[in-house]
């Protein structure tokens, strides 16, 4: 992990509440980076020390010189960022955490990718990061509530026309596009469909995190979860950003997100 | 060549004032990515209890204006590991090592005190007695004077090692906590711990944090950090260590010329990993730039309004 100014060097804006934001970054950082890590980003852009603390976000897209993020404006620090300018330096610091097991997902027969809504940050990083090194067939399964939140999908749908080991489906909640429902419920006709057991790998909201524990637990599939929680200092710390993890005894309940994870093997978490 | 050497107590002599809070710097070598812990004035630990401790659930944590609320509980890998897993690293890092300790019982604060008496490569002790965000010990000691004197007290005759007493800025009357410990034997004094705060959400209905209060910390704290470290000065005559709100080297420049002796730098570690080194690298530059040669010289040279 590197300590570092960084240039916005584009913004973007993709729904009303969702933009992408490239920022430089040393050559170190994308060598040393594994999808599914995240970076800690200063927003006190115009007032120093306001907002005080740095904001983790998952890397989505490695470029040449720099590296992309997919933001969902939700409270002041996002909203910041979401008005910054290109040309303005913010402090970085990562690549922090851990981010999927590589190695051990492409040895699988088959790998199922599930990211909800906002959730397709780091999914995205790692489908790049699979296309780019070879890889089992990939089953992507992207959701949002509505045709209008989903991210990345018309990418999305020219890599899976490419790529022949690549299919893509989609589900919104309100049925506007794709399965009408939860990627949950794609996922459960996937696994009951027989087949090769996949090893999934996802990332979305909380509830959909838990249901997809439970699916993989059920089928005996892998499982590999990449949560979020606010988080102080993002390096292991402050111990701001704990969450159960399924063996604790009374003394030693917790793993913390972001230096044991943020990537976990759903075995590991007691996530209710 | 500027001397930023300053004296806590008898056989504590920081290379320079700038040393680490407990609590938001781990155990000290997580820190090593960033600078080099030898070149701070001291590292204190995380707050060790005898066994470990789990802490309080999460939500722990939330950033407030300038500041941020944690009610972290005192998470703690206990005394038995710290020695066996930390301890040897940071002597082998050359760190000034500071261990910060709290019970829930005096017997308790007495045999963890023994314990880390016995250790070679511990520099100092820090008394806990102010942690707002568990439900026993801590936070009673830090209240009550005569509490917290008892306390030192007991401490006091079961180590020799150099005692620091970290006060809570929760209380009427901190001159007089301060007065107290100094009276029980502690050598010098630290303060602020955090000051209790709490946040709720309108979404919800609900507080933020699972503890529902919490410590709040940050820049948001240093003007009464301030003000309560030259409240202590004007009644004890021990070392008081400045800390609240320092994120820059000016901030602790103002601490020193309060007359804190030195300081210690808390959540601004979390923001900037590397802050603590650059702060006493500022420090150096500032009293350069002054033609000061000594930080002592510069050490409590607040002028003050003549009515005062």
């Amino acid at each position: 992990m590197i300590l570092f100014h960084s240039t916005v060097l584009q913004r973007e804006t993709i729904t009303p509440d969702t933009f992408s934001i490239r920022l430089s970054c040393p050559k170190e950082f994308l060598q040393r980076f594994n999808p599914g890590q995240f970076v800690m980003v200063d927003v006190a852009v115009s007032s120093h020390l306001d907002p005080l603390l740095k904001r983790p976000f998952s890397v989505c897209r490695l470029r040449d010189d720099s590296f992309e993020l997919l933001v969902k404006a939700v409270g002041r620090g996002t909203g910041i960022l979401q008005q910054v300018a290109a040309g303005t330096v913010l402090s970085v610091h990562g690549p922090l955490g851990n981010g999927f097991p590589l190695a051990t997902i492409t040895g699988k027969p088959k790998i199922m990718l599930v990211a909800g809504g906002i959730g397709i940050a780091p999914i995205f990083s790692l489908l790049n990061g699979l296309l780019a090194s070879g890889h089992p067939p990939l089953e992507l399964i992207v959701g949002a509530r509505t045709a209008a939140e989903l991210l990345c999908t018309d990418e999305l749908r020219k890599r899976a026309d490419q790529e022949k080991g690549l299919q893509l489906s989609i589900a919104t909640d309100d049925g506007s596009v794709g399965h009408h429902g939860l990627v949950t419920e794609l996922v459960s006709w996937q696994l009951k469909s027989g087949g090769e057991k996949p090893v999934i790998c996802a990332c979305g909201p909380l509830p959909m995190l838990i249901a997809l524990g439970k699916l993989a637990a059920e089928a005996s599939c892998s499982c590999y979860l990449s949560l979020e929680s606010r988080m102080a200092c993002g390096f292991g710390v402050c111990l701001g950003c704990v969450t159960r993890k399924k063996t604790g005894d009374d003394r030693h309940p917790w793993v913390k997100i972001c230096q044991d994870g943020p990537v976990f093997d759903a075995e590991t978490l007691r996530l209710l | 060549m500027i001397d930023l050497s300053v004296s806590l107590a008898p056989g504590l002599c920081l290379k320079n004032p700038v040393m680490t809070a407990s609590g938001t710097f781990g155990y000290g070598r997580e820190y090593e990515p960033y600078l080099e812990l030898d070149q701070l004035g001291a590292v204190v630990t995380k707050g060790l209890s005898l066994l470990p401790k789990a802490g309080n659930p999460p939500p722990r944590i939330m950033e407030t204006p300038c500041g941020m609320l944690n009610a972290i509980g005192l998470e703690n890998i206990g005394v038995e590991a710290f020695l066996r897993d930390e301890l040897p690293g940071l002597k082998a890092a050359k760190a000034t090592v500071v261990v910060n300790f709290f019970g829930e019982t005096v017997d308790e604060y007495v045999e963890l005190a023994g314990i880390l008496d016995r250790e070679a490569g511990i520099d100092a002790l820090e008394i806990n007695i102010s942690c707002p965000n568990v439900k026993a010990g801590g936070l009673q000691f830090g209240t009550d004077p005569e509490m917290a004197a008892g306390l030192v007290a007991a401490v006091r005759r079961q180590t020799s090692l150099p005692l620091i007493t970290k006060l809570s800025p929760n209380v009427t009357d901190i001159a007089g906590m301060a007065v107290a410990v100094a009276e029980a034997g502690s050598d010098c004094i630290s303060l602020i711990n955090t000051l209790t705060g709490m946040a709720v959400d309108l979404q919800s209905g609900r507080p933020v944090l699972a503890n529902v209060t919490g410590g709040l910390s940050g820049p948001a704290i240093k003007p009464v950090a301030l003000r309560m470290v030259y409240q202590v000065l004007q009644k004890v005559k021990i070392p008081v260590i400045g800390i609240g709100g320092i994120t820059s080297a000016r901030d602790a420049l103002e601490f020193l010329l309060v007359g804190a002796t030195a300081v210690q730098i808390g959540t601004g570690n979390f923001v900037n990993p590397a802050v603590a080194a650059e702060i006493a690298a500022g420090i150096e530059a500032f009293l350069r730039e002054r033609s000061i040669s000594r930080v002592s010289e510069f050490i409590g040279s607040l002028q003050l309004p003549e009515s005062c």
